[in-house]
Formats: structure tokens, C-alpha cells, sequence
């Protein structure tokens, strides 16, 4: 339905912080975006007295504050987003009712499945250490997905890419040569064969020096560099390069703001779960 | 209410301040000082010769006339001109002469009436211009009145709720009104269209070319003559008209002795008023009016310096399609300005309806939203604000909010302005 929504111009005195995504809520419409789109990372410890208080004073929604308190330990949680959704009339009934199909395909999935998903949704969102924490509670589970070399290998090698993403590149390479070891993928090969080109100090296992030597080494270089020459001149840096192209009061308005958002990134990236 | 509710109007010739009582209503013109019976106060102010002492009114003449002071005369003009007058080698602003004039009538309406509060202030101006609009609203803040407090009409309006607070025999038919003063001759009418629900005030000013110079009045030709002229003008602009009153008002009416053509014409089945007060006491009329639950004036007025038509859109409020208004024709386009939030929905469109009072046509006006920053959909919220120029232009503005810390705002604004026909 394509149109106008009209906001409620409550002024929000507490906004909701969520965690996970490091941001704070300031709206029925941010709640319900956050609710839609994050829905593999909300457990039952969402709905708690923060949400309520945020639902009922904030928003002033005592109605639905007064719902969310009967119903929470009769409810189903997946029952209780939707009447949160519902309520806040944010989305309309055909993306409810593909909410409602998401939830039930979810709750399908096994407790495994559940774990590597709320994991992968992290790492989506950048919180890198939080997501190795859970892909790390997840290879100690005893769940049985694990007992198959190839999840057992997906899991190791998304467990690598978050100590990449955080500059460990030691770590990374034990996980992804884990990880080769399980699946025999040739990607993961070439991603160690990356990481190894990160940081030269590594030293890499006798068996995985050998099979990279079987491998198109010559090649992934010469990809690598016209990956960093290309990123060079996109991006991010595009942006700093832009920056630093103006005068002295913006480029440095511009730079301290690139610098603060890096900062940011940064810090989300290692808030830990 | 405590405070003072005051009505002030500000011409090039003459001002006059009038308090209304919160409670009976009764208004009350105040005078210099206790001497002169005039509400009439020149709108002149003159500076005393090496000190900084300032005078008003009469008494500005007079310390000019006895060489004690500078004086400076036309101070509205002089103010819509955004001009200067240089006072003993010091250049002052029209605004800061301006504000010293005002500072002074309010200082003595303080006096006057025992109380250093004042709840609410209309002035009342013979036309609206915004840059002149927005230098009274900066007078009024430095004389010490909130901003809310203030408000300000033209004279035609001042007139609509001047006869509205009449009798209702006064206003049954057209009412009409001369403005005889300095600056020229006025002619106001006004009637209320029944049947509708708000009742619709029709009103509206024309500034005759007959007008003339009050010198003329002087002698016993010149009153002759100026009786002549009036008596042509009246009998041209009410012919064939069913009138119920006539009001005369002006420096020029202060006595009607020299008039006895024109009150002939006019005091036809007609009931005739003539007064000095009625642009200050329909401010103080509002003034009052502006601070009761329940308006007492439940019309829709619809003359110069009121939007003619109503700006609207559609937007979706708990799953309802609902329509918000943001401009409702009749409202003062000095003070009509709204804003609301909303989150485009799959579209890059805004669109509003303009409803133009009495025409059954209904137009769209559309602002491209392409501009803002991509997003995915429903992620970007807009505060659209609407606001006017003139009664005839509009300006509507969007501004990128951002959708929370999830997509922060960049504050980029689109800016339209539209001609309202």
C-alpha cells in the first residue's frame, strides 16, 4: 500500500536501548522496524519491564503495555511481537502476515539452525565479538547439526571470518584451516590463503602450506590487489578522499565525523553479548 | 488572567491603544495622559536636544515645536521602508525608533491601568507585509511579551471582529465602514454568509481614490467639498445594497458637523456609528478572544491577509486513511504555519489538495521527494512544514528526519514555493 504515514509526534523522554544493535529507540516505528527485521536475535528476555515502560509511558501506549503484561506468560513470543506490530500499525497486514510466516518458519528450525542464525544476524549487523561468541556456544553445544562435517565447517569458517573482521588474523586461519579440514572447500583455502597475505608472521600448518601450493596463488594475489586498488577508490575511501578535497573548516568537520563513525563501528563491533 | 489585554493599532498618522476587561468585555481607550480626552496619540516621537529622553504623541510636538528636541514623524512607513533617521549626528533604525514609541504607549497603559503583566497583545496594522510583521514580533519580545502573546491583524480584519462583537442587528446585513484619515480614504464592508457550519465572514478594503488631504476641512468650501466627494463615493459603493450599519471612523470623522450630505445618504433604515476606536478595540476584541476556551467568534473569516483555501493531505493514522489539514482557509496567513511528521510509504511523491473556498475544484500540488537520501522503503521520516508568505503564497518545506539511530537524519530540506490562485 503505497501512501503517507502519519507519525505520532509523542516526544520520547527514555528511548529504548537495544543491545544488539547499540542504538537506542526513539519511536513506535523504530520498534516495530527493529522487531521485523531482527526477530532471529529477540528471546523471551525481551519482553521485560524496559520494553513495557518504554511501550506504555513513552509511546503512550497503556493499552498494549497492559496486553504485553497479562498476556507474556500465557503468550507465545512470536504471538506477542505480532500484537506489538499490530498495534503500532507501522505495517500493513500482507507484511504481517509475512512476519507471521517468517516466525513460524523459524520456530521450525532447530535449536542449532536457531543459534547460527541469531550468530549470522550479528555479524550482519557488525557486532563481530558478539557473533563469535555465539558461533563459539554453538560448536561447544551438543546440538546434532554439528555432528555433520559440512554445518560443523560452515560454522568454523563463519567463526574465522568475525576474528577477521577484528583483526585477528592468527585466530582466523586456525578456524578457516579447521574448517578446510571439514568441508575441502577451495574458497576457504583462498580465504586463508588472504588472511595468510594480511599478516606475513602467520605460519600456517605444514598441510596447509602444501595444499595452497596446489592452488592458484599467482591468481588470488593478483586479485587481491585489484581488489585494494578498486577499494582505493570506492568506498569509504572515496569518501575520505572527498573530504579531503575541500576547504580546511569542512574537511575537518568531515574527517572528525568519518573518524567518529569508524570509532562507533568499532566499538559496536566488539560489544560482546 | 491577570495581565493586561491590550489592542493596539499602529498607523503613519495616528495609534491608539485600547484595553479590554478580561471578564465584562468592556473596552477602554488609553490617552496620553490625563489631560487629553483624544485616544488619537500622533505617531510621532522626538528626542530631546543632548539627553536621551524620548517623547510620544502631542508632546513629541510640542518639545519639537519649542525647539527642545528632534522630532521623526511617519514612523510605520519609515519602519516598512526598513529605513533610518539620523537624530544628532546618531543614526537610529525606524525599528529602534519604532520600539521606543511602542515601549512607551505600553508603559503608559501599564500606568493606566495599575499592572505591569500583559497576557495578550494584538496590534493592528493597515496591511500585512511579513518583513514589517516580523519587526513588530521582535518589538513586542523586547518589550518584554512572550511571543504567543502576540498577534497581529490588518484593519479589515480588526473591523470584521470590531461589528461581531456588536448587537446582532449591527451585522444582520453588509456592514460597512470610511475610514477617513491622512493617508487617504478607506472604504470596509463586511457580511456573514448563513448556512454554513463554521458561518462564513465575508470581508474586504478598498483604498478610494477620492481620498483627500484633511487640511481641506479647514475651511467652509473645503468641507463643502469633501461632504461632495463622500456623499458621490457613498452613494457609488452602497447603492442597491441592503446595509444594516455604517460606521465612520478616522481622523477626518472626529466630528461629522461638516458631513451632513453624506449622513443623509447614508443614515437611510440604516443604523450609523461614529467612533475613533474601532481598528484598536476590534484588536482587543481578539486579544481577549484569543485566551477563552470557546472562541466567541465561531465564523470563518475570509478577507485580504486570510488564506482562501484549505491545504490538506492523506495520510495513514492506525491503519485509517485520515485527512491532516495544515492550512484552513480564513485563518490569518501571518500565523497559519503547521508542520507534521510522516513516513512515506512506496512513494517519492507528496502530494497536497488545495481546497479554494467557494469553488467546487479541488487542486494537487506535488513536491518530488526524490532528493532525499535512498533508503530502503519506509525508513526515512519527513517533517513537512507549510507555511505562507502572503495569503496568496505558500511555502512548503520537507525536511529529512532520519529514522532514528537506525538511519540518522541528514537534515537535507526540500524547498517549494506555490502560488495559491
Amino acid at each position: 500500500m503505497s501512501g503517507m504515514l502519519l507519525c505520532r509526534s509523542r516526544q520520547v523522554n527514555e528511548p529504548y536501548y537495544v543491545e544488539e544493535l547499540g542504538i537506542y529507540l526513539y519511536s513506535g516505528e523504530e520498534l516495530s522496524y527493529y522487531i521485523y527485521h531482527n526477530a532471529a536475535l529477540i528471546d523471551d528476555d525481551f519482553l521485560g519491564e524496559r520494553l513495557f515502560r518504554f511501550i506504555g509511558r513513552e509511546l503512550g501506549m497503556e493499552e498494549l503495555e497492559m496486553k504485553l503484561r497479562k498476556w507474556t506468560s500465557q503468550a507465545e513470543l512470536s504471538e506477542l511481537l505480532l500484537v506489538i506490530l499490530q498495534d503500532i500499525h507501522y505495517y500493513d497486514s500482507e507484511e504481517l502476515f509475512q512476519f507471521r510466516e517468517n516466525l513460524r518458519a523459524q520456530e521450525r528450525r532447530s535449536a542449532g539452525m536457531k543459534m547460527k542464525e541469531k550468530a549470522d544476524a550479528l555479524f550482519r549487523l557488525g557486532r563481530y565479538a558478539a557473533a563469535g561468541n555465539w558461533y563459539e556456544r554453538l560448536l561447544n553445544s551438543k546440538v546434532p547439526e554439528l555432528g555433520g562435517a559440512d554445518f560443523r565447517g560452515k560454522i568454523m569458517y563463519a567463526r574465522a571470518m568475525t576474528f577477521a573482521r577484528q583483526y585477528d588474523w592468527e585466530e582466523a586461519a586456525r578456524y578457516l584451516w579447521n574448517s578446510y579440514q571439514l568441508s575441502a572447500q577451495e574458497e576457504t583455502l583462498k580465504s586463508l590463503f588472504r588472511v595468510s597475505q594480511m599478516d606475513g608472521t602467520i605460519s600456517l600448518p605444514e598441510p596447509a602450506q602444501k595444499a595452497l601450493a596446489d592452488c592458484d596463488t599467482a591468481g588470488w594475489k593478483q586479485e587481491m590487489e585489484e581488489a585494494h586498488q578498486a577499494a582505493a577508490s570506492s568506498g569509504k575511501a572515496a569518501t575520505v578522499s572527498e573530504w579531503l578535497n575541500k576547504d580546511n573548516i569542512r574537511r575537518g568537520y568531515g574527517l572528525r565525523e568519518i573518524v567518529r563513525e569508524w570509532k562507533n563501528e568499532y566499538r559496536i563491533s566488539l560489544g560482546g553479548l | 488572567m491577570s495581565g493586561l489585554l491590550l489592542g493596539m493599532d499602529l498607523c503613519d498618522d495616528y495609534s491608539q491603544i485600547c484595553r479590554i476587561d478580561p471578564l465584562s468585555g468592556h473596552q477602554e481607550a488609553v490617552t496620553l495622559t490625563d489631560e487629553e480626552s483624544s485616544c488619537l496619540i500622533p505617531t510621532v516621537i522626538c528626542k530631546r536636544k543632548t539627553v536621551d529622553t524620548w517623547f510620544i504623541g502631542e508632546e513629541a510636538y510640542r518639545r519639537a515645536l519649542f525647539n527642545e528636541g528632534i522630532m521623526v514623524d511617519k514612523l510605520i512607513n519609515l519602519a516598512m521602508r526598513d529605513g533610518s533617521a539620523t537624530i544628532e549626528g546618531v543614526k537610529y533604525s525606524a525599528e529602534e525608533l519604532l520600539y521606543r514609541f511602542i515601549r512607551e504607549l505600553i508603559a503608559i497603559a501599564k500606568k493606566s491601568f495599575s499592572c505591569d503583566e500583559i497576557d495578550s497583545l494584538v496590534f493592528s496594522v493597515q496591511s500585512l507585509e511579513g518583513s514589517f510583521l516580523d519587526l513588530l514580533v521582535r518589538i513586542a519580545e523586547r518589550c518584554g511579551i512572550a511571543r504567543e502573546a502576540v498577534h497581529i491583524l490588518n484593519h479589515t480584519e480588526c473591523f470584521a471582529y470590531y461589528v461581531l462583537s456588536q448587537p446582532k442587528e449591527v451585522w444582520t446585513n453588509i456592514c460597512c465602514m470610511l475610514d477617513l484619515a491622512e493617508n487617504g480614504l478607506h472604504y470596509y464592508e463586511m457580511r456573514v454568509i448563513r448556512g454554513r457550519k463554521p458561518q462564513i465572514v465575508e470581508a474586504r478594503h478598498e483604498k478610494l481614490e477620492e481620498g483627500f488631504s484633511l487640511d481641506v476641512l479647514d475651511s467652509t468650501s473645503g468641507e463643502h467639498m469633501a461632504d461632495t466627494i463622500l456623499t458621490a463615493c457613498a452613494e457609488r459603493l452602497m447603492d442597491k445594497k441592503v446595509i444594516s450599519s455604517v460606521f465612520l471612523t478616522g481622523k477626518g470623522f472626529v466630528s461629522t458637523s461638516w458631513a451632513s450630505g453624506l449622513l443623509k445618504t447614508i443614515c437611510n433604515k440604516r443604523k450609523v456609528f461614529a467612533g475613533q476606536h474601532v481598528f484598536a478595540s476590534g484588536a482587543a476584541i481578539l486579544a481577549r478572544d484569543l485566551l477563552q476556551e470557546v472562541s466567541s467568534f465561531p465564523f470563518t473569516c475570509l478577507c485580504e491577509g486570510r488564506i482562501m483555501s484549505t491545504i490538506s493531505l492523506q495520510a495513514r493514522l492506525d491503519g485509517k486513511m485520515e485527512k491532516v489539514v495544515l492550512g484552513e482557509a480564513g485563518t490569518n496567513w501571518y500565523e497559519a504555519r503547521a508542520s507534521v511528521e510522516l513516513i512515506p510509504d512506496g512513494t517519492d511523491t507528496l502530494e497536497l489538495s488545495v481546497a479554494h473556498y467557494g469553488l467546487p475544484r479541488v487542486d494537487r500540488i506535488r513536491v518530488d521527494l526524490s532528493e532525499l537520501p535512498q533508503r530502503p522503503n519506509k525508513t526515512t521520516k519527513i517533517e513537512v512544514i507549510v507555511s505562507f508568505t502572503s495569503e496568496e503564497n505558500m511555502t512548503v518545506r520537507v525536511m529529512d528526519r532520519g529514522f532514528g539511530e537506525l538511519f540518522p537524519a541528514t537534515g537535507r530540506v526540500i524547498r517549494k514555493d506555490f502560488m495559491l490562485e
